[in-house]
């Protein structure tokens, strides 16, 4: 193409093209002609009714099954007489409602239900319910009347119900209706107003799994809102059912066994992770919680200052006290810092710069499986100072300390692995020699989770693997090595028994079976102790590992290792396969 | 270039009355958007004048830069717009699933908006100097524009990469390219179609669909098709009157202030008032080719028409979709929907296009 004709032709096209977009927006005007003048008055018409209302069908929840397909939550139908806000709003309407209610026995005043109205409202189409949980008889004598108001929909709903209560509260959790700061989270996936959503435990967990799919109807009214047709209908997909490890039998057992006192269990399975037993005391009835709550009510439940709310077992922050000598007896160990026969002597105490770390007691020269049996102090302070802090909580850390364990409930911490770096930059302290000595007693600045002892002594009993805490039985078992020699293992093994053959965990051995573990009596304030016992059974080819804690328990050896031993006996007795 | 201090000349040689236009669609715009919002206050009102005055800035800010030193720009400027995407696909915080938005302090962008101009300026200067007339230089083109347009497909936003390919197709048909192209590549769109489908996704599909059928799932995606319709028919030939539209106000309209805010104006003030629109878009395309004709610069005019194009598209998408005959893709009325975006883009392609106006005492190059 010669170099002149190029703008020549560049303008033919931009005039042709010009063109082009005049024909468009006229093509719009003819279209608009045709919607706004040929057939305004239709929609005139149609715009004064608005005829098209859109009703919401609630999918059934799936069922949360325990171990043994006994449901720990269902979803009941129940049914409900929802509205129009448009169709309802005047007050002579809202009245003869009212009135028609009190004759079936429904009390609410024409306020009440106006407020109910306001309270609801999202866009004029939407139904909003008005009167809820309804039996079927109940419901079956309102429909019957022929005074039922025409303006208003029976609509079939789902109750959830939790059968076992307070006993599996912590785990299952409970549902309720979706706030505005959630629906804002999840709206795109297909939530809206007046939904209920899972709010704690399996229930929020595995909301996807249980929620199933939500239908509606669409049906056009005349102009007294009476339905004249239904023009779609999509129906509800149910959500999926779950089975879940945790034995509700032994659950029972164990909430009857801890009374009312404040504490945790925790039972696992050591090789793949199964959570059998999850308590956490006190705890609440999540029935309540899903009908809603009265103001006072909620405010009862979440200003106690027993934390009935919080799941101890997994958010509860303990000091782990001598359970945590583990950490220093298998990092000592495995460093080569000491053999199972080196032996250090006890006089009762140790001077480490100018305070004294008292011992239980004087226990001359022990080697690492009796500073373990007697819960000596200060071989383990002796042990520590060897290590040095940072050793130490590496260790710590590779036995599942400081982290979560990824245990599928919402509200998971990591406790406090503590160290250098960590009180440089909280306290703005270095550390001191003295806080090694604490640290290896598990005393001071270490904070953990009963499920975090669970997984770590299971990695002791098992060889070596780090289970991930498992709660459905379809999930994959996952967990990870610990890179630990078995002999170590075997050697802390070797202590584990002994505290119950003939140390401190004495009490745990009565129940008949041959059990594993270690005390711990964790000081909280002058006269207060936390007590803990974390052991395994059967001791020569472990199961289960038990995390027992009892908060002002007196001490680990005296209530709270015969706890265990029997909760352990129990499960292996009566619960085996 | 028209020397410093001679403001008279200029106000001489720039288009005065499509200015004008823009400031009435844009005050049409204030006006519908306060009918859709005034009962939750008026936030969005005034958001939409602090938009508005960003975008007259802009507008003059690219006014005197110049059109001529940008195209110099174009290439870098699309080179950037590729890696901005790309990042927002891989970093993009997904609000309801898509990757569209770009967070600079308070405020939102979507650098697709500034994409639309940015592909104007490159194809006008690619195709000033290659042409496209060789089935080889037309897939270069395709290469190019495709790029963009395909990060803007996986964001994913249907919508904006069709006005993409709309850009595309304005400037090769600009620029001269053989007719025969079209009428093949017009095939091949069509062939394409059930491929396409299948890319699409599940939403997508669903609106396409609503838009086929509305009846077919009031529920949903064709609920708002529905009551857009019933809004807009209902309008009449003179319109309910300002702030007397029941649909947007009893919230039968989603999203009245932005998606359908053609709505809520044709409900409002009826046929009369819709014509009006329609016209004021002609006249700015009128304007705008004028422009185009006048320029000696065949980048300019490549310019313009993939900008008019572009606008036009726009209008169709916007006010068909709001009775029911485009599926619904959230592309905004050009000068009158909220939104700062494509308000500044477009205002900043007005703004290069009238900086053309100043070259018109210069010879050919």
């Amino acid at each position: 193409m010669k170099r002149l004709d190029r703008p020549i032709i560049i303008d033919k096209r931009l005039s042709s093209w010009m063109y082009l977009l005049f024909g468009t927006l006229i093509l719009l005007a003819v279209a608009l002609f045709q919607f706004q003048v040929l057939h305004g008055d239709d929609y005139v018409r149609l715009a004064t009714e608005n005829r098209l209302r859109v009703i919401r069908l609630t999918p059934q929840r799936g069922t949360i099954y325990d171990a043994n397909q006994i449901p720990l939550a269902v979803s009941l139908r129940t049914f409900s007489i929802q509205g129009y806000p448009l169709a309802i709003q005047e007050d002579e309407t809202i009245e003869r409602i009212a009135s028609f209610f009190e004759r079936h026995g429904i009390t609410k005043t024409p306020e009440e239900l106006k407020e109910m109205l306001k309270g609801q409202y999202t866009v004029p189409y939407r139904s909003v319910a008005l009167v809820n949980n309804l039996t079927l008889a109940q419901m079956a004598s309102i429909v019957a009347d022929p005074d039922f108001p025409q303006e208003l929909v029976p609509v079939s709903q789902w109750r959830r119900v939790y059968p076992a209560g307070d006993v599996v509260a912590h785990v299952v959790g409970y549902i309720g209706s979706i706030n505005k700061e959630e629906l804002k989270k999840y709206g795109s996936e297909g939530y809206q107003g007046g939904d209920e959503i899972g709010k704690a435990g399996v229930e929020a967990e595995f909301e996807k799994v249980l929620r199933g799919q939500p239908g509606g109807e669409a049906i056009e009214v005349d102009s007294r809102g009476r339905l004249v047709r239904k023009l779609d209908q999509k129906q509800p997909k149910q959500g999926e059912n779950v089975s879940l490890t945790i034995d509700l039998i032994a659950q029972q057992k164990v909430s009857t066994l801890m009374e009312d006192q404040r504490g945790a269990v925790v039972v696992m399975d050591i090789h793949n992770g199964d959570v059998v037993v999850l308590y956490s005391t006190p705890s609440y009835d999540p029935n309540p919680m899903v009908w809603g709550l009265r103001d006072f009510e909620w405010k009862a439940l979440t200003q106690d200052t027993s934390y009935p709310m919080m799941n101890r077992a997994i958010s509860g922050l303990y000091s782990p006290a001598s359970t945590f000598k583990i950490v220093a007896a298998i990092s000592g160990l495995s460093e080569g810092v000491i053999t199972q026969n080196t032996k250090l002597y006890c006089p009762g105490y140790l001077e480490v710069g100018n305070r004294r770390f008292r011992c239980i007691k004087w226990h001359g020269t022990e080697n690492v499986v009796g500073a373990l049996r007697d819960s000596c102090n200060v071989f383990f302070f002796q042990l520590g100072l060897k290590l040095g802090i940072d050793v130490l909580s590496e260790w710590a850390y590779k036995l599942g300390f400081g982290r979560i364990t990824g245990i599928p409930l919402p509200g998971e911490v990591p406790g406090n692995l503590a160290g250098r770096k960590w009180k440089k930059t909280v306290l703005g302290e270095a550390w001191y020699l003295g806080d090694t000595a604490n640290y290896v007693i598990g005393q001071g600045f270490v904070l953990v989770t009963p499920i975090q002892l669970a997984r770590a002594y299971a990695s002791i009993a098992n060889g070596g693997f780090l289970p991930k805490p498992r709660l459905l039985k379809t999930d994959a078992v996952d967990g990870e090595y610990i890179s630990v020699n078995e002999e170590v293992l075997s050697v802390v093994r070797r202590g584990l028994e002994q505290v119950v053959k003939a140390g401190t965990g004495r009490s745990a051995g009565r129940y008949g079976v041959e059990i594993a573990g270690k005390t711990g009596t964790a000081q909280t304030s002058r006269n207060k102790n936390d007590a803990l016992f974390v052991g395994y059974a059967p001791a020569a080819s472990p199961k289960y590992v038990a995390v027992v804690l009892l908060e002002e328990g007196e001490s680990g050896g005296r209530k709270v290792a015969p706890l265990a031993g029997e909760i352990l006996a129990f499960l292996l007795n009566e619960r085996g396969e | 270039m028209v020397k410093r201090g001679k403001l008279p000349q200029i106000f001489g040689l720039i288009d005065l009355p499509l200015l004008l236009v823009v400031i009435i669609l844009y005050v049409l715009g204030i006006v519908t958007i306060y009918s859709a919002t005034y009962r939750q206050g008026f936030t969005f009102v005034e958001k939409q004048l602090i938009n508005g005055l960003i975008a007259a800035v802009s507008l003059v800010v690219f006014f005197c830069f110049g059109v001529k030193r940008l195209f110099n720009w174009s290439y870098f400027l699309y080179g950037g717009l590729i890696f901005v995407l790309v990042a927002l696909l891989f970093l993009g915080d997904a609000t309801r699933g898509s990757h569209r938005w770009l967070y600079v302090g308070k405020f939102a962008l979507q650098p697709s908006e500034a994409g639309k101009l940015i592909l104007c300026l490159t194809l006008a200067r690619f195709l000033a100097r290659e042409g496209a007339n060789t089935p080889g230089r037309l897939l270069k083109v395709f290469a190019l524009s495709g790029t963009s347009g395909v990060l803007i497909l996986l964001e994913p936003d249907l919508g904006t990469s069709i006005v993409y390919g709309v850009i595309t197709l304005s400037c090769l048909w600009s620029c001269g390219s053989p007719k025969k192209y079209f009428s093949v590549m017009f095939a091949l769109c069509l062939a394409a179609l059930p491929l396409m489908w299948t890319f699409l996704k599940d939403y997508q599909k669903l609106r396409i669909l609503a838009f086929l059928n509305p009846n077919l799932d009031p529920l949903g995606a064709g609920y708002n098709v529905i009551q857009s319709r019933i809004a807009v028919g209902s309008g009449s030939i003179f319109g309910k009157g300002f702030l007397q539209g029941t649909q947007s106000k009893l919230q039968f309209l989603p999203e009245p202030h932005t998606d359908f805010i053609f709505g809520v104006f044709a409900e409002e003030f009826g046929f009369i008032g819709s014509l009006v629109v329609l016209a004021l878009f002609a006249f700015l395309v009128w304007r705008i080719v004028l422009i185009a004709l006048k320029s000696k610069d065949v980048r300019v005019k490549i310019f313009a028409g993939g900008f008019s194009g572009w606008l036009i598209f726009h209008v169709f998408e916007s006010v068909g979709m709001s009775v029911g005959l485009m599926p619904v893709t959230g592309l905004a009325l050009p000068f009158m929907s909220y939104g700062g975006s494509s308000l500044i883009a477009i205002s900043s392609a007005l703004g290069l296009l009238l900086s053309a106006c100043l070259d018109y005492p210069k010879r050919y190059e």
